[in-house]
């Protein structure tokens, strides 16, 4: 035990320097590709800072505005009608926390039982939750309409968030899927010797165990319900009920007048909500609880 | 509830027993679906109706706003006999999948292999590098993409750096779709995020173990991470390619929904969903939409077929 | 608690929630051929029986449609609210957003069977063919809404059948806007009402002279946000005498010669260097990336009720003409051979379903002809039907907007009645039209090869359509 510490500690001291070097390098690649993502997303920033006239003509590329103004932002806020995008915000939020809950709770015993339970017509199954990713969402949503306006689901969140809570989105039932299978079969026997039955063992060993997964799926779920558009847009027919998504296409219209700089404006800040969701999780993937904690 | 309170810690105080593997095929019949009830649910309500209702539209005329009528294989035969169109839309989703699926799962995983590092500033990194895929399909973004790629844009700019002539890339029907794909490489955050929790599964005991062996960096990525993360490979593989296949929104958003300059960004979606919504042919858009499942369902199965010869699962009952 | 318990109960929960929701998803695909059914064989409004004079409105709650951004929202929110305080019986649960998704939205909504009482609506024939709008004559006949001072050959336009479904909801048509400040830098003349395509030639060829590299006198006719070409040629053969369609639409009513004069014209103009090339006018994907507002293109085709946001998006003042008319003189045609009518893309009409239609109608001619509710919404939706609402209007707006109702003016005394029959494929042989433009444009095709292509794929769609 004592010897092999010492090589390690050996080798770390001596990689140390080395890795100092490589750091460097790695942070200058790293610095150079951020600027290449984020670009764009810094001109549109500046973009919503500039007035109209300003956004598309004259010096186009320079991200900097020549004439600040944050009326932009005032206007933006000001929303559709007499709905503001604070609304918006707040109907966004709603539909991402129950779609993120459903999408936990379905996938991962979906995934539990596709994982690791050999059952009748399993295979059959399995295709199925693959089928339903293949099929082009256009020629559903009529169907599909038609089915929750018999429901008298229709403009109401409801089309939005029920089917989550039955694993509908096989997107991630696939995923967690293959993070179980990256898991040993060990843990989770041993918790059988000792008398836990299966959903103890779901919910005791093997959810754990699948926090990366877990942790991914709450950011997708958020981001992609967030940025959704075309459901939304069906399904929320009221103004009051509408979100963030529906409300920045409303900005634009090509039949009349369209404020670009609302637009942009409302677009930078629906991003704080997702930017900060995603730099509070991403830490989760950091810190991998899985296995090593098991040693 | 308490009882079971300290059941993971005797779990692993008991990992090394010996296994009492069960093996019969069908051993887990009742909890297997037990668990499997609200996803059964799920299919059978929210999916199976308008999935089959659709299948039953792909042989009729439906204009969406009278009675469907039946047509029997019409749709079908049309699709491939008398409509260019169809034709081109197949060769530029084609052309669409075959660069851009490599590409941005190449991207994906290396850059989740340096992010991975633990650096200074790592979480900052991966948010940065991680915003082009919060935009998603935005309005914005057909805005910001027709700055970059005209013919005063970004990209021109720094291609005539280069020497290289300026052109409009986003208007020239030969380059438009390169933009497209650019696109998707740019917003690779979603697979390089799934990369990143699939590294964190890799037990951290197996890398130290093989730095006390004294196994170089670039061995422990060849012999531990790769071969454990085939299953996260595999993953991002097959719904890249669903995804690639489907495209919808790039070109919907980029082009204003018409598929130009010239259809050179027609994809496979957007006419089938232009012929459904704006044409109101919707058995004709439908019968499109069966024969992507089929041609998607048959590229799927060969990926599944091959992974037993590449993917490695930790569960895997062969060992 | 026990884990079996809860097992227990939530598999008794489900399997509750699966009896209820399975009925309803079995009958997903026979719900859907029942509310298609059932929305094929209404007879398009009961047209029999309505009577003039006053009439009691009944109590409701109006589901209304519209697409638009803030500013014509609040407008027609404000428009709406003063209806109710005059009919406080009346209320509405009005949906509004973006164009984006506007049409799939209502479809969709239509073919679920849950289409608002009263929309606004752009693809009106699809609507129309299937009997899902409410035919409004025996209104106006029994003068419940009051069309008097709305130019027929308007009105005229916008039958189908002999019938009128629909009214143009604010007015404009397709049009040339203009930059004054690179006109006047060139030192050339302002163009007028009413101008011809040889002027518009000389004008570009004028403009090609005085203006500075990289600026072109003109954009293309294809403009993508534009016109897309289709409905330019549309009026050009108008003013020719031919109507694009025969055989109540089944057929094109033109020649290859009449295709190819018009492509040639265009292919002309741009070998001189008059309109950028193909692949600048492609960078357009809506106005604000059009050459027109990057200030390298002094004249952009397109339809007039963008006015206020093209201006919004300049600096340089802007003129609004008349898309040319005629091709051989250089005088004004006569009246007979002006090609162009209003074709607003922005109308009113009602779910022939609805259950309040008399609502419904008084609604639709409080909002066209009411001057308080158009002191509101003044010209968010182009310029209004009336001459006198108009009149009315006309000092409460912008100078872009007071260019426009003079052209829409021009328009509205000159044009002819230019009632035509089109199929429900219309729109499809304008993306036909957008293709073939732009094949001769960038040279992938010679003129010819693209009209004869033009033809054979005509053909094809007509002949899928109803």
């Amino acid at each position: 035990m004592t010897a092999s510490a010492l090589t390690v500690a050996r080798t770390r001291r001596r990689r140390g320097r080395q890795d100092r070097a490589s750091h460097a390098v790695l942070h200058i690649v790293l610095i150079a590709g951020s600027i290449v993502m984020i670009y764009p997303l810094i001109w549109m920033i500046g973009a919503s800072f500039k007035p109209e006239n300003e956004i598309f003509s004259g010096a186009i590329l320079n991200p900097f505005p020549a004439h600040f103004s944050w009326s932009n932002y005032v206007s933006g806020w000001a929303g559709s009608g007499e709905i503001t995008f604070g609304q918006f915000f707040l109907n966004s939020l709603l539909v991402c926390v129950g779609a993120i809950v459903g999408n936990l709770i379905s996938c991962s015993l979906a995934a539990y039982s596709f994982a690791r339970m050999r059952f009748k017509l399993r295979g059959l199954w399995f295709a199925v939750m693959l089928g339903m990713l293949m099929l082009p969402f256009p020629v559903t949503i009529v169907p599909q309409y038609i089915m929750f306006h018999a429901l008298g689901w229709t403009n109401s969140i409801l089309p939005l968030i029920i089917p989550k809570f039955f694993g509908v989105e096989s997107f991630f039932v696939f995923l967690m899927i293959q993070f179980i299978r990256t898991i040993p079969r060990e843990l989770e026997q041993a918790a059988q010797v000792d008398g836990a039955n299966r959903f103890q063992i779901f919910v005791r060993v093997v959810l754990p165990l699948l926090t990366p997964a877990l942790v991914t799926t709450t950011i997708f779920t958020f981001i992609w319900t967030w940025n959704d558009f075309f459901s939304q847009l069906i399904y929320l027919g009221k103004p009051e009920r509408y979100t963030v998504a529906v409300g920045l296409q409303s900005f634009l219209d090509a039949t009349g007048q369209s404020q670009w700089g609302a637009m942009f404006a409302m677009t930078t800040l629906s991003l704080i909500p997702v930017f900060l969701l995603f730099l509070f999780f991403q830490r989760r993937l950091v810190e991998g609880i899985a296995t090593t904690g098991l040693k | 509830m308490t009882a079971v309170e300290s059941e993971p810690r005797r779990a692993v105080a008991t990992a090394a027993r010996p296994r009492r593997r069960v093996r019969r095929q069908h051993g887990d019949n009742l909890a297997g679906y037990l668990f499997l009830i609200p996803w059964l649910i799920g299919v059978v309500v929210f999916v199976a109706g308008p999935t089959l209702a659709s299948l039953y539209l792909s042989f009729t005329n439906f204009n969406l706003l009278s009675a469907p009528r039946w047509v029997g294989l019409q749709n079908y035969i049309q699709l491939f006999t008398v409509d260019p169109r169809y034709l081109h839309s197949i060769v530029v989703t084609v052309i669409y999948v075959v660069f851009s699926v490599p590409l941005s799962l190449i991207a994906a995983l290396v850059l989740a292999l340096l992010l991975n590092a633990k650096i200074k500033g790592v979480g900052i990194y991966r948010s940065i590098y991680y915003v082009p895929s919060l935009l998603g399909g935005s309005v914005a973004i057909a805005i910001l993409w027709r700055q970059i790629f005209d013919s005063n844009g970004i990209f021109s700019k720094l291609l005539q750096l280069f020497g290289l002539p300026a052109t409009s890339w986003i208007s020239s029907p030969g380059l438009a779709i390169w933009t497209l794909i650019f696109l998707h490489i740019w917003q690779f955050g979603s697979p390089m995020v799934i990369f990143l929790a699939g590294l964190k599964q890799i037990p951290a005991e197996l890398y130290e173990a093989a730095s006390t062996e004294g196994a170089s960096k670039w061995r422990q990525l060849r012999s531990i991470t790769l071969p454990l993360l085939t299953p996260i490979v595999f993953f991002n593989l097959i719904l890249t390619l669903i995804n690639s296949f489907q495209a919808f929104t790039p070109a919907y958003v980029v082009s204003s929904g018409t598929g130009g300059p010239l259809d050179s960004t027609l994809f496979y979606t957007l006419y089938l969903y232009i012929n459904g919504f704006t044409n109101f042919r919707m058995g004709y858009a439908s019968a499109q939409g069966w024969v992507l499942l089929i041609v998607v369902g048959v590229f799927t199965a060969i990926a599944f077929i091959t992974s037993r010869y590449w993917v490695y699962y930790e569960d895997s009952e062969k060992r | 608690m026990s884990q079996q318990s809860a097992f227990a109960r939530a598999r008794r929960d489900l399997t509750i929630t699966r009896r209820g929701l399975m009925t309803s998803a079995v009958g997903t695909a026979g719900a859907l051929l029942l509310a298609a059914c059932s929305s094929g064989g209404s007879d398009g409004g009961s047209s029999a029986k309505v009577t003039s004079g006053p009439v009691k409105l009944t109590t409701a709650k109006l589901a209304i449609s519209w697409w638009g951004a803030d500013d014509r929202t609040t407008k027609t929110l404000a428009a709406l609210k003063l209806y109710t305080q005059k009919h406080p019986q009346i209320t509405f649960q009005p949906s509004y957003g973006g164009i984006v998704g506007y049409q799939d939205k209502m479809v969709t909504q239509f073919s679920g069977g849950n289409g608002p009482d009263l929309m606004q609506v752009s693809d009106r024939l699809p609507f129309i063919a299937n009997d899902q709008l409410l035919d409004l004559d025996p209104y106006i006949k029994a003068g419940r809404i009051d069309l008097s001072g709305a130019n027929q050959a308007t009105l005229d336009s916008q039958r189908v059948g002999g019938k009128l479904y629909t009214i143009p909801w604010g007015l404009s048509a397709n049009c040339f806007f203009y930059n004054k400040a690179l006109f006047q830098q060139a030192g050339v003349a302002e163009p007028k009402n009413g101008w011809t395509w040889d002027d518009y030639a000389d004008t570009l060829e004028k403009l090609s002279d005085g203006l500075p590299d990289g600026v072109y006198p003109s954009e293309d006719i294809w403009a993508p946000a534009g016109t897309t070409a289709w409905q330019p040629f549309q009026l050009y053969l108008f003013s020719k005498g031919i109507k694009p369609y025969k055989s109540g639409g089944k057929e094109l009513n033109f020649g290859k010669a009449e295709l190819s004069e018009w492509l040639s014209f265009w292919q002309g103009l741009l070998k001189k260097g008059y309109l950028p090339p193909a692949s600048d006018t492609a960078e357009e994907n809506a106005i604000q990336t059009s050459p027109f507002v990057k200030r390298t293109a002094a004249l952009y085709p397109i339809n007039s009720s963008i006015a206020t946001s093209l201006q919004g998006l300049m600096k340089d003042e802007l003129g609004v003409v008349t898309l040319p008319t005629g091709y051989q003189s250089k005088q004004n045609l006569p009246a007979k051979e002006f090609g162009e009518y209003i074709n607003a893309p922005i109308i009113i009409g009602a779910n022939a379903k609805t259950q309040y239609p008399d609502d419904v109608v008084d609604v639709i001619n409080f909002l066209i002809t009411n001057p308080d509710a158009n002191k509101i919404t003044l010209m968010s939706r182009g310029v209004p039907l009336t001459q006198a609402i108009t009149k009315l209007v006309t000092p409460l707006v912008t100078p872009i907007e007071r260019a426009m109702t003079q052209m829409i003016d021009y328009v509205q005394a000159h044009a002819t009645k230019n009632t035509q029959a089109f199929p429900d494929t219309d729109g499809q042989i304008g993306t036909l039209m957008q293709n073939t433009s732009q094949s001769v444009a960038f040279g992938k095709q010679s003129v010819s090869a693209a009209v004869s292509d033009f033809f054979s794929q005509a053909q094809t769609i007509l002949a899928s359509g109803s």
